[in-house]
């Protein structure tokens, strides 16, 4: 059996029905890291005998009938700023080279209660922000759809290591759009799901008050069958919402008929930066939907800008307190790209972040009021596809091509769901939105979305 | 607030230098002209959200005193 294009669910009916081993996965899955990575560097860790430890476990208790569910048996890997107890966790930093976490994040300790196999650490930009980068202790993970080109950031490693058909599911995290970015430049499905809705605690901070746990995978189920193990109250990490975690898998395939979704097209229309590929792919799905039974139309949401300023300076601000001892004092530590960009949060006044706040206030309103209208929205991931290493740009720069970090200023559900590929041959993806603590309909446009796209058709990176 | 014809006078690059004495960073030479040039960006970004709001505009995230389990 080629395990390698098997999905979370699938596996977990073949495990359930003897035709394969957690083992085997396991095997498979470091036999195909093994003759990648070398020229992709999506891994920074290969915990190849805690993956067989694991993979033991798994199998063991399955012969015992005890079973941990979905997850159960499943290979996986985490970006490299999750704790992990007793393995390394460096953020791609000089400055964590040698930290080894005395404990996991409580993401990691879900995987392992629920059964998960650790495959290893995966390459990110420093510290979430600082990337793609040549000066860092690690290489920066390449796109496989094309290695010129980068994989988008920060959950570089987890996009790459996916997209090459290594493992089915790799954890990143979202401050700006660090799950969907890289899911939109490499093909994948990544949810950055409502803020509060996973643990944060034992994930090294970005921007306390945007950061958002997720995964990133091949399929939408593979998404929605992970955040089911992940989702829920933490009540020692202080933005942890105690909202009750909904069945994120039963309602996949119900479509669209019936339901509202509007488009902020103002958003990407017009930019300079979007592509002919990427504006006809959203002309595109909006169609399709429509043709599924949904009423897609536009509508007028504030200025793109005002979300991006509102982002960028609460981010940069958050950041820069974290950093701050060590942006004095170990300054030529840090990558080139992440001084440069972490620096400039020491320029930013006090007031500068307190109108942002006041800012994110506005906006959420805003997207509330239009999600009061509407089930969902549909806008741009990225408004052209990735880069080449040469061409990359600063992701928080006023002319960035993401189009990720409204939603990180509100807290919404986003999702971004592959929809085809450029003229290049490059993926292009489309973002999903929905109201907070409803992605169970996230999930459900998305998965709308990659059925009539034909992206399931669509062969990976070999 | 610096403007535009701060941003293209030498004045930019002389507040950042304040900024960063403040704030006991040595930015490397080398470095410097595209930190700049990034810091005139932010610059760009902040003046949106600067004269939008009246006072009764809140943060989004004001301090909430809630006691919880006895603490």
């Amino acid at each position: 059996m080629d395990t390698a294009d098997l999905s979370i669910a699938e596996m977990g009916r073949a495990l359930r029905d003897g035709s394969v081993s957690s083992e085997q996965l396991t095997k498979d899955a470091l036999g195909r890291v093994a003759a990648k990575d070398a020229g992709l560097h999506a891994f920074v860790l290969i915990t190849r005998d805690r993956a067989l430890a694991d993979a033991h476990r798994a199998d063991s208790e399955l012969k015992a009938s005890i079973d941990r569910g979905p997850f159960h048996g499943i290979p996986y890997a985490l970006k490299d700023i999750y704790d992990t107890r007793g393995i390394r966790t460096t953020c791609h930093s000089k400055l964590r080279i040698n930290n080894i976490p005395a404990a996991d994040s409580v993401v990691a300790a879900k995987l392992t209660e629920a059964g998960g196999v650790l495959l290893g650490k995966l390459a990110t930009h420093e510290f979430a922000l600082g990337g793609p980068s040549f000066d860092l202790p690690f290489p920066p993970a390449r796109n496989p759809w094309n290695v010129a080109h980068v994989t988008g950031g920060s959950s570089s490693g987890s996009a790459t290591a996916i997209s090459a058909r290594m493992v089915r599911m790799a954890m990143g995290s979202d401050t700006g759009g660090s799950i969907r970015g890289p899911a939109a430049w490499c093909g994948l499905a990544g949810i950055k799901p409502t803020y509060g809705r996973v643990s944060r605690r034992g994930v090294f901070p970005l921007s306390w008050t945007l950061d958002h746990c997720g995964p990133l995978s091949r399929s939408v189920e593979d998404s929605a069958i992970t955040l089911g193990v992940l989702a829920g109250h933490d009540p020692a990490d202080a933005a942890s919402a105690d909202v009750p975690v909904g069945d994120y898998v039963s309602d996949l395939n119900k479509g669209v008929s019936r339901l509202r979704i509007g488009i902020p097209r103002a958003f990407f229309a017009g930019s300079p930066v979007a592509t002919a590929d990427v504006l006809a792919g959203i002309d595109r799905t909006a169609d399709q939907l429509r043709s599924a039974g949904a009423t897609v139309e536009d509508i007028v949401l504030p200025d793109y800008a005002l979300f991006a300023a509102a982002g960028r300076v609460i981010m940069m601000a958050e950041a820069y307190a974290i950093h701050e001892a060590d942006m004095r004092n170990r300054l030529l530590d840090y990558g080139t790209i992440t001084a440069n960009r972490f620096v400039l949060g020491a320029a930013i006044m006090a007031s500068d972040y307190i109108n942002a706040l006041r800012a994110r206030r506005e906006l959420t309103d805003a997207v509330n009021g239009a999600l009061g209208r509407y089930d969902a929205l549909l806008t741009a991931s990225a408004l052209c596809p990735a880069p080449t290493f040469e061409a990359s740009v600063d992701a928080l720069a006023s002319a960035a091509p993401m189009q990720t970090i409204p939603f990180n200023v509100t807290g919404h559900p986003a999702m971004s769901v592959p929809v085809g590929l450029s003229s290049d041959r490059l993926p292009i993806g489309v973002q999903i939105v929905g109201r907070p603590f409803d992605e169970a309909m996230v999930f459900r446009v998305s998965r709308t979305v990659e059925t009539l796209s034909g992206w399931e058709s669509v062969a990976p990176p070999m | 607030m610096p403007s535009s014809e701060d941003l293209a006078s030498g004045d930019l690059a002389a507040e950042f230098d304040i900024l960063m004495r403040r704030a006991g960073i040595t930015v490397p030479g080398e470095r410097r002209a595209t930190v700049l040039a990034g810091y005139a960006d932010l610059l760009g970004q902040i003046a949106l959200l600067h004269n939008r709001y009246a006072h009764t505009d809140e943060p989004a995230n004001i301090f909430r005193l809630s006691p919880r389990d006895g603490r």
